[in-house]
């Protein structure tokens, strides 16, 4: 069977790109891992390479602007060739891979050279929540992103989520990458993974960076993440994914960009119920107040000052808990700060890790 | 913040649970238990399993709001944990107990027949015993004479006991709802088929309260009367009977204990006509007792003998051909209608 190369989806805002050239010639004979073809966004460029060892035939001309997820060219695979494993329905972002850590494959992506820092993205997201950042401002940095468990491409798990499992995964990921020692970038539920790390396991932790996050939900948070599981336990996906768009973007933002808010909608919705219904009631129990005193790495707190799912009070909170944690309020910002203002995001980030 | 406030369309089983949450939030009384509720059964190993949440998953996801104190596995033993249950409501707690099959009421009927439903009455008003039994009841799924039964009518002849039964999802959650804030103990009938059917519920607080039957559809020409899975049949065979010519009123019980009378003849009043459709044996059964009822209250007001569509007087056979036979359905319904326009008034 044919191997598609499709137009990946290199951030969350993005919804088409342009093919900006051939590196092959149809009819080609190409192996896995070689550059087939260049692309290029608003944003940035990218070359994509082939999945499997065959004989390529282009569909798409260089030059064309097409939508993400377009078949630009296939690859006939020789006789015994292996696949890259891929989740079905997924897009791929520039040199991501999967690996196996904590016995479970994990889609990570790795890029630069320096001390590490790894982005732990939130409830229901993927790695692609980092894309809007500059990778520039992170010169001398090795960057770090992974899809979390049951998120993304990486393995979709039975059973429940706890912080402890998802803390597991990190180390186990961390020692794979042969990193001693990282900066953290958590947000929200990546947050609360990262200070669950820094607690548990502060030699591995250089600094904490805490977006969008709380130690504890209050109650009514709490009642509605717990609905919103079960209305997923009954109802699937479908029945959240408006809601959970709510709670993350604010009005204002929701209405100046529609087509980011629905490749997020599409996401969500093609997201495993079972392991998002996990995922939340782990969020909606999870109490890291008590491990707040204890943490010694050097911490700033981020917040949208119109964020309502983590509203700036629950990481006033959080900074005022942690000893000598510097606090950010963002303006015209909801909760997911990563995608709505990445510009200061990433100036703050890139001071600090 | 809070999400479900607007009505939505919900299966049945979707609705019971919403009910049980909203109640246990806002009664730190209310405690559940039965066989697997949770799941894991505070196994180690099983610790971090996915709740299983009930034989058909209506209790699934509570354990890990409300944590295991409150959601509890039991032993499978119906005497020992409704015998649990019924002594928790008799000594402070709000529980709610799922006795899987109504027809396990043979092995835990001591505690509703003589402790459960008498101790209000025996102390004078003193006691109560707020519990609520939540249980199966009905044919149709192949499941064979012991899981199959239709046993309202046994626990509606115990004074003591209220007996409560559903048709459709918003009832579902609003009369859970008042079983749980009951004092008395209820038993709360779930159709076996029925739980993945969808309706419309309200979002939020919302309570249907108990002994009130509902006009499901207005009609002139003969009232149909029935519960749970029967009430739907009901409203099948009105649609047919409208396209006939024949005008339909349609009694959802909702409630068999205690009964509302008022609805039911204010309805034969109007109709002159009454046929009542009911899944549970016939002798001594629900349709019996209100056709008794209507004749001692209302024969003045009968134009044709009460019609009656009932299962026979019969274990529900394993067979699906025999028990499809066996149930009521709307045709069956449609049929009996017919008879009972057809005697001369």
């Amino acid at each position: 069977m044919p191997i598609d190369v499709i137009m990946p989806k290199m951030g969350m805002g993005m919804s088409e790109g342009k093919l900006s050239r051939w590196q092959v010639k149809d009819g080609d004979s190409v192996e896995a891992g070689q550059v087939v073809l260049e692309m290029e966004t608003d944003k940035a460029t990218a070359e994509m390479t082939a999945d499997v060892d065959g004989v390529i035939s282009v569909v798409v001309a260089e030059g064309e602007v097409v939508d993400v997820g377009t078949v630009l060219g296939r690859i006939e695979p020789a006789e015994g060739a292996v696949v890259k494993p891929r989740a079905p329905g997924a897009a791929e972002g520039p040199s991501a891979e999967i690996l196996q850590a904590n016995g479970i494959a994990l889609n990570v992506q790795r890029t630069g050279e320096g001390p590490a820092v790894v982005f732990i993205h939130g409830l229901s997201s993927s790695m692609e929540l980092w894309t809007g950042l500059d990778q520039a401002g992170f010169q001398g940095r090795t960057l770090i992103s992974y899809d979390l468990r049951g998120h993304g491409r990486s393995e979709q798990t039975p059973g429940a989520h706890t912080l402890r499992k998802h803390t597991a995964d990190l180390v186990a990921l961390l020692e794979t990458l042969g990193v001693e020692q990282a900066s953290l970038v958590g947000h929200s539920l990546g947050a609360m993974i990262a200070v669950e790390l820094a607690a548990s396991r502060p030699e591995s932790v250089r600094s904490l960076s805490l977006l969008s996050s709380t130690a504890a939900f209050p109650q009514e948070t709490r009642n509605t993440l717990f609905e919103l599981a079960s209305a997923a336990t009954f109802g699937g996906m479908e029945g959240i994914a408006d809601p959970l768009i709510e709670l993350t973007f604010r009005p204002a933002f929701r209405d100046a960009n529609p087509k980011v808010v629905e490749a997020i909608r599409r996401s969500i919705l093609s997201s495993d119920a079972a392991s998002i219904v996990a995922a939340t009631r782990m969020v909606a129990k999870a109490d890291l107040r008590p491990r707040l005193g204890g943490l010694t790495c050097p911490t700033q707190v981020l917040v949208g000052s119109e964020d309502s799912l983590t509203p700036p009070d629950l990481s006033r909170q959080l900074a005022a808990a942690i000893e000598g944690a510097q606090l950010h309020e963002l303006p015209d910002c909801g909760h997911a700060a990563p995608v709505e203002q990445p510009a200061p995001v990433t100036r703050l980030l890139a001071e600090f890790v | 913040m809070a999400v479900a406030t607007a009505a939505r369309t919900i299966t049945i089983a979707e609705a019971l649970n919403e009910s049980i949450r909203l109640e246990m939030r806002a009664d730190p009384k209310i405690v559940i238990m039965g066989e697997d509720i949770a799941g894991g059964a505070q196994v180690e190993h099983l610790e971090d399993d996915e709740a299983w949440g009930g034989v058909m998953g209506v209790t699934k996801g509570l354990v890990h709001e409300f944590g295991r104190e409150r959601v509890l596995d039991t032993p499978i033993s119906e005497a020992a944990f409704i015998g649990a249950a019924v002594g928790a409501a008799a000594t402070g707690l709000r529980p709610i107990a799922e006795l899987m099959f109504c027809g396990f009421l043979g092995s835990c009927l001591d505690s509703l027949l003589n402790q459960g439903s008498k101790l209000r009455y025996m102390f004078g008003g003193k006691a109560t015993v707020p519990v609520t039994i939540r249980t199966m009841i009905g044919g149709g799924f192949r499941a064979a004479a012991q899981h199959a039964q239709t046993l309202y009518p046994m626990f509606a002849n115990i004074p003591g006991l209220k007996v409560v039964a559903p048709s459709n999802a918003a009832d579902a959650k609003g009369l859970l709802t008042a079983s749980i804030r009951d004092d008395d103990p209820v038993i709360f009938c779930e159709h076996i088929t029925m739980y993945t059917l969808k309706g419309e519920v309200p979002g939020g607080e919302h309570v249907v309260p108990i002994g009130k039957a509902a006009v499901a559809r207005p009609g002139s020409d003969v009232t149909l009367l029935g519960v749970s899975l029967t009430a739907v049949h009901a409203l099948n065979a009105a649609k047919t009977l409208a396209e006939e010519g024949i005008d339909a009123e349609v009694i959802d019980l909702r409630t068999v204990s205690p009964l509302d009378e008022e609805t039911i003849l204010e309805s034969v009043q109007k109709t002159g006509r009454l046929v009542i459709v009911d899944e549970a044996n016939p002798l001594c059964g629900l349709a019996s007792h209100i056709a008794g009822m209507v004749a001692s209250r209302g024969f003045h007001w009968l134009r044709a003998p009460v019609g009656m569509v009932t299962a026979p007087h019969s274990p529900v056979p394993f067979s699906p051909v025999l028990e499809d036979a066996y149930l009521p359905n709307p045709k069956k319904v449609v049929a009996a209608v017919k008879e009972t326009c057809s005697s001369a008034s």
